[in-house]
């Protein structure tokens, strides 16, 4: 299983730079994000909304991570449905190989762009004057985290492309999972969010991902809000993943 | 003849109720060319499918290589090799990725995988293009980096789902070379096609399916001999001579110039015919033999043609 994974893994790996748009589409909405947004709320920085001496960019960065990492997540789900069209994983599928290796190289790979796509998003983030008050030990703690979070999360995206085969629905389901970043704590501070978005963010795992790279940009290293995020990755892949691996046991053979 | 596949009552219903396979029973012989011959929508590559442990059956039982194809799926994906139908190819990937990338899936180590690869490259004549990718391949050639893909683990038995559709008449011809020097170096071939010609030239023996059900099954040849006999016409200035001389044969028709006679092997009968009227001294122009086709067979069991229920 372990061969099978990592050949598979190198497969899809090598084949990102040959479809540039497959890192280049999902990385618009943060890059966007990153240089206009963050200036269009900048003047609250004036206001200390933020807390004392935190700008915009440096409070935001964080969300628009987490952004960077849903965005990207539809890859392992587009790819599968690229390879059920192609008839490239009936191939899989007839090899004398473990079913959740096909599975668990989709995720690896996406768990590598993504940790990719959100270096890129944070690079620019601190050519805007951000800095990483973890340092760089911070930067591998945010990576890490995007890694983890994104595999977990790509699990949706399978489970739709599994059980659809359509690129479109893939496509949209993924892009439904964005409420959850605009109705987060990644704009504005947890206290300055309405009662009933407070008591709704609690139970929005990406908010648990939003507030682990925010501390690790405004604060450092906080065992908290880092535990929160590896617990809401560990909740999510326990849902999202099991799920693919029968959907993909099952749907396929039917 | 020991079986290297034996399936009984095979049936595939869908959750929609469709009845796609509804009982099929063949066997395919060590060494052998089996071929599924039906319309579009007959069942042939369901059947195909479950065989080849991608899609489970709803009834019957089938094993390859000796393994069950449900409760020993592993087993049987080994001694297999699948050509997909339209070619199961990674777009973005190079002809030689492919191979390696096989060859380390089934279990070669890093350097049998090149080695491997490197002559099944020269074998499908795609050393020039094996490091461009797929997508920029010809329908022939990604056939042939397809079939390259299922031999890499040099399988007993390789299915071939609609091996030549979308392919240009002349590769589908190289094709049908390779195939048939594949066989004569031992490996079992198991095809579905819709081509009347494709199953007669490759295919021993055959299975005629049409709406999930075998019709008829045998050899090529005796699947037509079944149908009728053959007609061999004979053109000559001397008709009713020719007809004299070989009235023995059977029952001759004498018309303008030419005499017809249905016989059950008309090729067999030619030289003794032609011999039999230069003994004679007779004239003979020329000398021809119309077989019955395939579609005169599946028309024969099914009451239409091939194209009818595709069109």
């Amino acid at each position: 299983m372990a061969v099978a994974t990592w050949v598979l893994f190198v497969r899809a790996l090598r084949e990102i730079p040959r479809v540039p748009t497959r890192i280049a589409f999902p990385l618009i909405g943060p890059v966007m994000q990153v240089i206009l947004l963050t200036s269009v709320f900048s003047s609250l920085t004036r206001f200390n909304v933020y807390g004392s001496g935190s700008s915009s960019v440096q409070f935001m960065t964080g969300g628009i991570l987490s952004l960077t990492v849903l965005a990207g997540a539809g890859g392992a789900g587009f790819q599968m449905v690229q390879d059920i069209d192609s008839g490239f994983l009936d191939k899989l599928r007839v090899a004398p190989i473990s079913r959740s290796s096909i599975v668990l190289a989709l995720l690896l790979t996406d768990a590598v762009r993504l940790a990719a796509q959100a270096l890129l998003v944070l690079v620019i983030a601190l050519a805007l004057g951000a800095h990483v008050a973890a340092g760089v030990p911070g930067v591998l703690a945010m990576l890490l985290l995007a890694a983890l979070f994104g595999a977990a999360w790509s699990g949706i995206s399978l489970n739709v492309a599994l059980r659809t085969r359509n690129p479109e629905v893939t496509a949209a389901a993924n892009a439904l999972t964005f409420p959850l970043y605009f109705g987060s704590t990644a704009f504005m501070p947890p206290g300055s969010l309405p009662g009933w978005l407070q008591t709704l963010v609690r139970l929005n795992p990406v908010d648990y991902l939003i507030r682990a790279l925010r501390s690790l940009m405004v604060e450092g290293f906080a065992a908290g809000p880092l535990l929160g995020a590896v617990v809401a990755a560990l909740v999510v892949g326990a849902i999202t993943l099991p799920l693919a691996v029968r959907a993909f046991q099952q749907t396929l053979s039917q | 003849m020991t079986a290297v596949l034996v399936c009984e009552d095979l049936r595939k219903t869908y959750a929609g109720g469709v009845e796609a396979v509804r009982g099929v029973s063949f066997e395919i012989g060590e060494g052998e060319a089996f071929g599924l011959l039906g319309p579009n929508g007959a069942g042939k590559t369901t059947t195909m499918r479950m065989l080849g442990t991608l899609l489970t059956p709803t009834g019957g039982r089938a094993t390859v290589a000796g393994h069950d194809v449900v409760t020993a799926a592993a087993a049987v994906r080994r001694s297999i090799g699948f050509a997909m139908q339209e070619a199961g190819l990674a777009r973005f990937a190079t002809g030689r990725e492919h191979l390696l990338m096989m060859g380390r899936l089934y279990g070669l180590s890093r350097a049998q995988a090149r080695a491997r690869a490197d002559e099944l490259l020269a074998l499908f004549d795609l050393e020039e293009s094996a490091d461009r990718q797929v997508r920029t391949y010809s329908g022939g050639m990604r056939r042939r980096i397809d079939l390259a893909c299922g031999l890499v683990h040099r399988p007993r038995l390789l299915f071939l789902d609609e091996p030549t559709t979308g392919v240009d008449p002349a590769s589908r011809a190289a094709l049908w070379d390779e195939l048939r020097r594949l066989q004569t170096a031992g490996v079992s071939l198991f095809l579905t096609t819709h081509y009347l010609e494709e199953a007669d030239r490759l295919c021993e023996r055959l299975a005629i399916v049409d709406r999930g059900v075998v019709v008829a099954e045998g050899t090529p040849a005796s699947l037509k001999a079944e149908v009728g006999a053959d007609v061999v016409t004979i053109g000559t200035d001397d008709a009713a001579g020719v007809a004299a001389a070989i009235e023995h044969l059977g029952r001759a028709r004498v018309g303008a110039g030419q005499v017809t006679l249905e016989l059950p092997d008309g090729a067999a009968a030619v030289a003794p015919i032609v011999g039999r009227l230069r003994e004679l001294g007779l004239p003979v122009g020329s000398i021809s033999v119309a077989q019955p086709t395939l579609d005169d067979v599946f028309l024969r069991h099914t009451g239409g043609t091939i194209a009818e229920r595709e069109g």
